[in-house]
């Protein structure tokens, strides 16, 4: 059977853990832990190593679900979690902070995956916060160098949307044989 | 004529052949007056078992195809929700049981003949109505009926077919033409200036330009207000209704004016929608699968930016003909070609995506040079994706299109 793995990362409560327990069809593993820093404003618990879904083939292959920890001191594990993988989702708060500089970093700090595989971009919380537009994400990603990307308004909770933007990342893998 | 107890024209789906069989044997012993088989255009009522894994999505797919149509679902656990056209009956379902809801569903049929319509007119009466707009295609070859057991047989296949009538709402039916024919190719074409989607675009523009909401009217009354500042628009028509409107010219019985404080009342019971979404929607159903016209077919296409897919109308494929073009150097014509989907399916995203503005045509001949490269690279064989990767999109397509059609029933 064929194993295949697609990466969920961004920044602490961009939806990483909630958006791949909506798309697993397995009960997720998470390894959160009380946080104790600064993340403490934001959320009661986070991730620290990483979150586990896995979406059930027909044909008994498996799709695993890889949710990275958004805090930067943990990104030891980014480098462990894409080994082996397809796409990379990227989640980005549209409601805190500076959201393009937050796109800016995750895509430079996983452009060696990026240029490998493919990426798709979901803008969470933007029942939040309209601004910044999804153009002004695809011109961040157009001056980046990574040219047309999938960019959607997500709502991490709903599966219809995650899948989406798993259905998004291959087309742009593979258009053709995805017939 | 009218019959005191016409006979009920009923299809069904989502049985295995096992159960499918059992089911058969189980009319037989029905009056048959009661009830007869027919296919699903055709019904006055559908049967759909939902204890299987596509239950939800082939109800939920069935009532947004046939939003007026009484259906029979049975289940192990009722209740179901509280549609009033649905009625559920209980596992085994006994005779007694299925007689008493095919009574309850003929009660819920409009008093209209029902024996002795013809075919084609079968939803006479119902909400679908508003569509009746000549396809291009018969309704059988557009549908590529299977024999029920062997749609049965494979779920995504099902899903697909699924996807492929309600996508007949976006993408029309327009069967694909000789594209080297200049004669034939002109079915192709549309001017989105006649239609509901003009009228828009110049409302919308002259919105900005006085910075107050536009108010589009019919000769029914007011079907839109838009007001571009704020990116939403209020809708005053039901969506059939409007998809009515938009398909056809509208040969000046549309026109727009601005919107006065005397508005404000009504507005207030509308609900809001993202202007952008109007707009996708408005485009696809002006489209029907055909293209701006003065669209070449052979400049390749420049996608600056996706549609936002989780928040517009997903037409059939979308993903796959955005995906090709975000690599960049591909034209319709090879799109077709390489994705060996219909030309229906390519012109009428493209056309929606020309209406947000998030695509353009490459003119110049070094672009040109380029994707004719491209296209003869992608021609010769599919380009360099991991081996490992093929199929696997194909394989979690039913997944995909099982969440997507599910949640957008739902909603």
């Amino acid at each position: 059977m064929s194993h295949y793995k697609i990466i969920f990362a961004g920044p602490v409560g961009a939806g990483k853990t909630t958006a791949v327990t909506a798309a697993s069809d397995i009960p997720p593993v998470r390894t959160d832990a009380a946080a104790s820093d600064e993340v403490r404003e934001l959320k009661p618990n986070t991730t620290v190593a990483m979150d586990y879904g896995a979406m059930k083939l027909a044909d008994g292959s498996t799709i695993h679900l890889y949710g990275t920890p958004g805090q930067q001191r943990f990104d030891f594990m980014w480098e462990i979690l894409t080994e082996g993988g397809i796409a990379l989702i990227l989640l980005i708060d549209n409601s805190r902070g500076d959201p393009l500089k937050e796109l800016r970093f995750y895509l430079g700090a996983f452009s060696g995956f990026i240029r490998k595989t493919a990426v798709a971009i979901g803008v969470t919380h933007v029942d939040l916060a309209a601004a910044p537009s999804l153009s002004d994400y695809q011109q961040e990603l157009d001056r980046a160098g990574f040219g047309c990307v999938p960019v959607f308004e997500v709502d991490a909770r709903a599966r219809r949307d995650v899948c989406l933007l798993i259905e998004a990342v291959l087309s742009v893998i593979d258009p053709v044989a995805s017939a | 004529m009218m019959t005191a107890q016409p006979t009920l024209r009923l299809c069904h789906t989502g049985m295995d052949s096992r159960s499918l069989y059992a089911f058969e044997i189980f009319l037989s012993r029905v009056d048959s007056r009661a009830c007869q088989i027919t296919d699903e255009t055709a019904a006055d009522v559908a049967f759909i078992d939902i204890d299987n894994d596509l239950g939800r999505y082939l109800l939920e797919g069935h009532r947004l195809l046939y939003p007026g149509r009484p259906l029979i679902v049975s289940t192990q656990k009722a209740p179901l929700d509280n549609d009033p056209l649905t009625i559920p009956v209980t596992k085994p379902v006994g005779l007694a049981a299925f007689s008493a809801a095919l009574e309850q569903a003929r009660r819920l049929l409009p008093p209209a003949p029902v024996v002795e319509a013809p075919l084609a007119a079968a939803d006479t009466g119902s909400l679908e109505d508003a569509d009746s707009i000549p396809d291009e295609m018969p309704v059988e070859m557009l549908f590529n009926r299977t024999e029920p057991r062997l749609a049965n047989a494979d779920p995504v296949a099902l899903l697909r077919q699924l996807e492929e009538r309600l996508s007949t709402f976006y993408v029309g039916s327009m069967p694909d033409v000789d594209l080297d024919d200049l004669i034939a190719r002109n079915a192709i074409y549309y001017t989105p200036d006649q239609f509901l989607q003009g009228e828009i675009t110049r409302a919308v523009a002259h919105a900005r330009e006085i910075h107050r909401p536009m108010r589009i009217d019919d000769a029914s009354g007011t079907a839109l207000y838009l007001d571009p500042q704020s990116g939403k628009a209020l809708q005053a028509r039901s969506t059939n209704a409007l998809r009515a409107l938009a398909q056809l010219p509208t040969r000046g019985t549309v026109k727009m004016s601005r919107v006065e404080p005397g508005d404000a009342v009504r507005m207030d019971t509308l609900e809001s929608r993202p202007l952008e979404a109007l707009e996708w929607d408005v485009a696809l159903w002006a489209s029907r699968g055909r293209l701006p016209r003065g669209t070449s077919l052979d400049h390749p296409v420049r996608l600056h930016s996706w549609p936002n897919l989780t928040r517009l109308a997903v037409p059939p494929e979308a993903m796959r003909i955005a995906g090709l073009w975000s690599r960049g150097g591909y034209n319709l014509r090879d799109t077709v070609s390489m994705l060996g989907i219909p030309q229906r399916y390519v012109f009428a995203f493209y056309s929606a995506c020309h209406a947000l503005g998030l695509v353009e045509l490459a003119a110049n001949p070094a672009a040109l040079a380029a994707a004719r490269i491209v296209s003869r690279q992608v021609v010769a064989g599919p380009a360099e994706a991991a081996p490992p990767m093929r199929g696997l999109f194909k394989r979690i397509l039913g997944k995909l299109l099982g969440a997507r059609l599910g949640e957008a029933a739902a909603g």
